[in-house]
């Protein structure tokens, strides 16, 4: 799933971009749907939160000086504004609208080229960075260096 | 007329997915009596910013039961000194004081908040533009 994200810039003021490209074979599109591949809402939500992850993480370590693990918290609103045949290079924006302490809210959204795929206000909640998760924040901070690095 | 309590018992209500006929009393306290979780709560104020256009930001309730206090008077790093402690409990009066533990963490005050002392938190802010 991490691997569909190939580029993204993250601005610790609040903003991120990310680039990601589908293509229309992966088994989990086998039945969604067959011989027209669309890209899943759900996935969609899942890209958006992956760009949100990081920009929170950053947000939260320029504003209070503390190193955070974001999860996704919750889902205060999603709309899908129109399908996405794959394959397809898909677009997401995120931008902070609030952080607090222990979670930051981000507005994303997911464009292929000019069309608006969907909008979503995402709550990702900042964890202390806990030993157990140690291999999960290395994987992650190696994966979005990788992102950096390809932008 | 609806007053401000109606409406964020109506946000409750929303944010906890409860039919109109759920009565929500102002001496519940959110967390305690009505089962709220963090997310909760900061859905609680999403909603009270998107319907009643008042921005209830990180730390208000620190900041107007700290008042004109120093900060070093009012929390010992991370918790409320025994000051602290009792102007926490004047500006929620409405909250049991038996609620309240002796070591109160100063990020845990939404905690001890009412559902009518939030409601009394927003005419402040509503009045304090």
């Amino acid at each position: 799933m991490f691997e569909l994200i190939h580029t993204a810039t993250f601005d610790p003021a609040g903003h991120a971009r990310g680039r990601a490209r589908i293509a229309s074979d992966h088994a989990w599109l086998a039945d969604h749907f067959p011989g027209a591949p669309l890209l899943p809402g759900s996935v969609q939500l899942e890209l958006c939160a992956q760009i949100a992850g990081p920009l929170a993480e950053r947000a939260i370590a320029a504003r209070d000086g503390v190193e955070r693990w974001a999860l996704l918290g919750m889902i205060r609103s999603a709309s899908f504004a129109a399908p996405c045949p794959l394959p397809a290079d898909v677009v997401i924006t995120a931008e902070l609208r609030r952080l607090d302490a222990a979670a930051a809210t981000v507005v994303t959204r997911c464009l292929r080229g000019d069309t608006a795929l969907c909008r979503a206000e995402l709550v990702m909640v900042l964890q202390p960075a806990s030993p157990e998760w140690s291999a999960a924040i290395a994987a992650s901070r190696a994966r979005v260096a990788a992102w950096l690095a390809g932008s | 007329m609806t007053t401000t309590f109606d409406r964020v018992a109506a946000l409750v209500r929303d944010t906890l997915s409860l039919g109109d006929d759920q009565p929500i009393r102002p001496e519940q306290l959110l967390f305690y009596d009505l089962g709220f979780t963090s997310l909760d709560l900061l859905d609680l104020l999403y909603r009270i910013e998107d319907q009643l256009g008042i921005v209830v930001a990180e730390g208000t309730i620190y900041r107007l039961a700290r008042g004109e206090l120093d900060d070093a008077a009012f929390a010992d790093k991370t918790v409320l000194t025994p000051v602290g402690r009792e102007r926490l409990m004047a500006l929620l009066d409405d909250t049991p004081r038996a609620v309240f533990p002796e070591r109160i963490e100063a990020a845990s005050l939404p905690r001890y908040c009412t559902v009518g002392a939030l409601a009394r938190l927003i005419d402040q802010l509503q009045a304090a533009g």
